[in-house]
């Protein structure tokens, strides 16, 4: 299946962290436009396209890490599920606790994917594969 | 001449003759009329009768009639006179005269013939007659005359007149005439005994009288001749009805009386003015332990008397000795008597005088012993009682339905500053802490009107130096007992305890927020250093795949080595992670069959089990347990786990899990035969990252979460090695832990 054309947006504020997830994409051929934010604020701009996003498109994908500076992933995450042009948007929340309550509570706010951020590399990859092929059926669902 | 003519003739007669004349004047007179009225012949010849006063005036008339006779020519006589005698005696005289001549002279010759004795006898016959017939016929008694033959002879009036007869009529008739036969038979009895005997019988006896039967007393006598021959009797009785009824009732009531002190249960006792017993009624006997014969015979002098407060009672101080020295009733004197055998008996007197026997005293004496020793025992449950409210801890009031305190124990002093004086009178609500009052308010009115047993408060109320004491008290209305006839508090200071408790709860609450706080900052420090290590495994992973070539053998090593470190970071901190977690909330607690999650770990572990060729044994029955069953899912797993690390080279690997109950837990164990763990670190094993193995994997902090687990829960963990537990034939050192699980879910106090 070719993957779609969409833009992803990746919310990550810790820079190996993005580093390492765009390595990760260019790895398994995953082409798409990537736009980086740092912060919940600065990916609320972004989709509302305020000030330096006025032009950019809607993304197709949303990869968010729970643990934000300031505006943090879970509410950035209600925002964007209460917003009726945005609530579509698929998003992958990223995080490095496998906290069952954490868990419970992104699903609960609309999160369609929870990944646990692994140690190893190669997890890593794999998991970010199954993004690109299986993404909005393969994750980590709640136990 | 007369002289000579009377002397010759009448001079030496034995009767007295007189001459006189017409006048009264003595002519002449023989010696024995002389001799008869006691004067010479000289000195009555030429007197005159009147002026001697032979005769007294009053008799004159009788001398006139004879003159006048005389003057005719005729006798007179015989007339009765009393001569009045020269020696003023008086005699009795009859007088015969006839008128004589004697020249020419009228004389009259008198004969006087002395009457005296004669006269005398039948006057004293008569008066006596008259006396006795004015006696016979007044008297109230009523007298007979009968013969030998008892046959009525004669009677007085009253007599006759019961028989409805005159006196008269009475001759000739027999009792059988008035009397019924047997009555009549009795008294003719009586006669005849007294007429055979001779002796005068006083008898008391049945009666008619007015067809009433009525009792009589009767003197018989019998009558004699001139020569003391019986020749009747005589009888004389009255009515006693009367008195003998007065008797009957006198004896009834003595009778009564008699019975009446035999049997009182009060003694009764008679003492004469010599203080000697008279008189001691069966009552007294048992009261003083003493017979009747030693009170009579005074043997109780040798006893000891004392008073109330058990010194000695002198003489002066007893009852009868006081009673009968003020000659006035003494009530209720205490007197305790010690007996010859040293028992004391406790007696209450009262003596008043009594006038028999001369200056009597009569005693009542009523055995107190029995009430004495009711008080004693009282008085002695009053003093214990009164110690332990005086001497409690506790403060003990009584209020009264109003609120005012009636009684307030001495311990108020050491918890609230005020005496119990100061207090007493005041209302307990004045002291309570104003916001309170409400509930103490209601509470006390509640029980005062629906007389609900007890009620139960805890209050503050101002110490006397204007501090806050709290108290927590228990209260009973017991207004209708009439021993109390209050309400009662039975109150205890708490404030202390309060104080320790708050302390502990602030404690409690303080560790808990710390810990809260560091569990907090172990979740975030582990989250932060997660973050870096994510990119160390990153990065260290992109070198080893895209640098492979240009590494070395040493390089591949030293970036194996890095790689697994970093692992190993990641496995502690993960583990730091879960351990931290499990501070806080315990998730969702269910009901677990045990025996089915076995079922499930053992399926999960059953690749691991059949490589190290373990038996895997499950001891039924299991119970049903309320818990969070992720965590005792993760309990057994990490037990089970670990005997399969420590499972040694020796032997085939035995594993055996059950379970116990044992007071109100359920005891799980999971036994196994491997290498055991040596005493000195049973202890340690349960601290998170201990390992004692080193080279054997594992983080060291399966034990750890083990007893977190189990702690949260409300239970226990510990091990047993070498094991005991494992069944026989398969000895070895091993080790068997054991957890607990309350039956009923307890949390623990940080959830």
């Amino acid at each position: 299946m070719k993957p779609k054309s969409v833009d992803i947006l990746v919310v990550e504020d810790n820079p190996d962290h993005v580093e390492l997830i765009l390595k990760a994409l260019r790895n398994n051929n995953v082409l798409n436009k990537v736009h980086v934010v740092t912060s919940g604020e600065e990916a609320t701009d972004f989709l509302h396209k305020h000030g330096a996003h006025v032009d950019k498109a809607k993304p197709g994908l949303i990869l968010l890490d729970i643990k934000l500076p300031g505006m943090d992933g879970i509410e950035f995450l209600r925002w964007v599920k209460a917003d009726p042009k945005l609530k579509s948007i698929p998003v992958v929340v990223l995080t490095t606790s496998g906290s069952e309550e954490e868990i419970a509570e992104s699903y609960r706010c609309g999160a369609n994917c929870y990944i646990v951020k692994p140690v190893d590399f190669e997890h890593f990859f794999k998991v970010i594969k199954e993004l690109k092929l299986y993404w909005m059926v393969v994750s980590s669902l709640p136990k | 001449m007369l002289e000579d003519g009377l002397g010759a003739i009448f001079g030496h007669s034995p009767v007295a003759f007189f001459l006189v004349d017409f006048d009264g004047i003595f002519i002449d007179v023989n010696e024995a009329a002389a001799k008869l009225v006691c004067y010479s012949r000289k000195e009555l010849i030429g007197k005159k009768l009147a002026e001697l006063n032979i005769i007294t005036p009053n008799q004159f008339t009788k001398l006139e009639s004879s003159i006048y006779n005389w003057k005719k020519g005729q006798p007179s006589g015989p007339n009765e006179y009393i001569l009045n005698r020269k020696d003023r005696s008086q005699i009795f005289v009859e007088s015969w005269s006839f008128p004589v001549k004697s020249g020419d002279q009228n004389l009259a010759l008198t004969m006087i013939i002395d009457l005296t004795d004669r006269v005398r006898a039948e006057e004293a016959l008569k008066k006596s007659e008259k006396k006795y017939r004015t006696l016979v016929e007044h008297i109230p008694q009523k007298i007979f005359i009968k013969d030998r033959r008892s046959v009525y002879i004669s009677s007085n009036e009253n007599y006759a007149r019961d028989l409805k007869l005159k006196p008269d009529e009475i001759g000739g008739k027999t009792d059988y005439d008035f009397y019924p036969k047997e009555l009549a038979k009795k008294y003719r009895k009586d006669d005849r005994r007294i007429i055979d005997s001779g002796e005068t019988e006083e008898i008391e006896e049945h009666y008619i009288q007015g067809g009433r039967n009525v009792w009589v007393h009767t003197i018989k006598t019998p009558l004699k001749d001139e020569n003391e021959n019986i020749i009747g009797l005589l009888g004389i009785f009255w009515d006693i009805t009367k008195r003998k009824e007065a008797e009957e009732e006198l004896r009834e009531s003595e009778e009564k009386l008699r019975v009446l002190f035999e049997q009182l249960p009060i003694g009764v006792s008679l003492l004469d003015q010599n203080r000697e017993m008279i008189y001691v009624n069966p009552a007294l006997e048992k009261i003083l332990a003493i017979s009747r014969d030693d009170l009579l015979k005074g043997k109780y002098q040798n006893r000891r008397y004392i008073r109330a407060d058990g010194t000695s009672m002198p003489p002066e101080e007893y009852a009868s000795v006081r009673a009968f020295q003020k000659q006035q009733p003494v009530h209720d004197v205490e007197t305790g008597v010690i007996t010859e055998s040293g028992k004391t008996i406790w007696t209450s007197v009262s003596a008043a005088p009594f006038p028999v026997a001369g200056k009597g005293v009569v005693i009542t004496t009523v055995g107190i012993t029995e009430r004495k020793q009711a008080e004693e025992a009282l008085k002695k449950s009053e003093e214990y009682f009164r110690a332990l409210t005086e001497n409690s801890s506790d403060i003990i009031i009584i209020l009264d339905k109003k609120g005012t305190i009636t009684y307030m124990s001495p311990s108020i002093e050491r918890f609230c500053g005020y005496k119990p004086e100061e207090l007493i009178g005041k209302n307990g609500f004045d002291f309570i802490k104003p916001v309170d009052l409400p509930r103490a308010i209601y509470d006390f009115g509640k029980a005062i009107l629906t007389k609900e047993t007890v009620i139960s408060n805890t209050f503050r109320v101002r110490h006397k130096d204007g501090s806050e004491r709290i108290l927590d008290g228990l209260g009973k209305n017991l207004l209708d007992n009439p021993a109390i006839a209050g309400f009662v508090m039975n109150t205890r200071d708490i404030t202390e305890r309060k104080r320790m408790e708050d302390e502990r709860t602030r404690m409690l609450a303080d560790l808990e927020a710390k810990n809260e706080e560091m569990e907090a900052f172990v979740y975030t420090v582990s989250h932060d250093l997660k973050s870096p290590l994510v990119s160390l495994g990153g990065f260290s992973s992109v070198l080893q795949k895209e640098y492979e070539s240009q590494l070395g053998e040493e390089g591949k090593h030293y970036l194996e080595r890095i790689q697994a470190n970093i692992a190993y970071m990641g496995a502690l901190i993960t583990s730091l992670l879960e351990v931290s977690r499990l501070g806080q909330v315990v998730g969702p607690i269910k009901e677990i069959d045990v025996a089915a999650l076995l079922r499930e770990i053992r399926d999960a572990l059953a690749i691991r089990l059949k490589e190290v060729g373990a038996e895997f044994v499950v001891q039924e029955p299991l119970p049903i347990v309320r818990a969070d069953r992720d965590r005792i899912h993760q309990v057994f797993v990490n037990l089970i786990v670990n005997a399969v690390k420590f499972r040694g080279t020796e032997r085939v690997l035995r594993i055996e899990v059950g379970c116990r109950q044992e007071s109100g837990f359920y005891r799980f164990h999971v036994a196994d035969n491997g290498i055991g763990i040596a005493p000195q670190y049973h202890e340690q094993i349960f601290v998170p990252f201990r390992k004692l193995h080193s080279e054997i994997e594992g983080m060291g902090i399966g034990l750890s979460l083990v007893k977190k687990i189990v702690e949260n829960h409300g239970g226990r963990v510990w091990v047993e090695s070498p094991s005991t537990s494992l069944s026989a034939g398969n000895e070895g050192a091993g080790a068997t832990f054991y957890f607990t699980l309350p039956m009923e879910r307890r949390t623990n106090s940080l959830s």
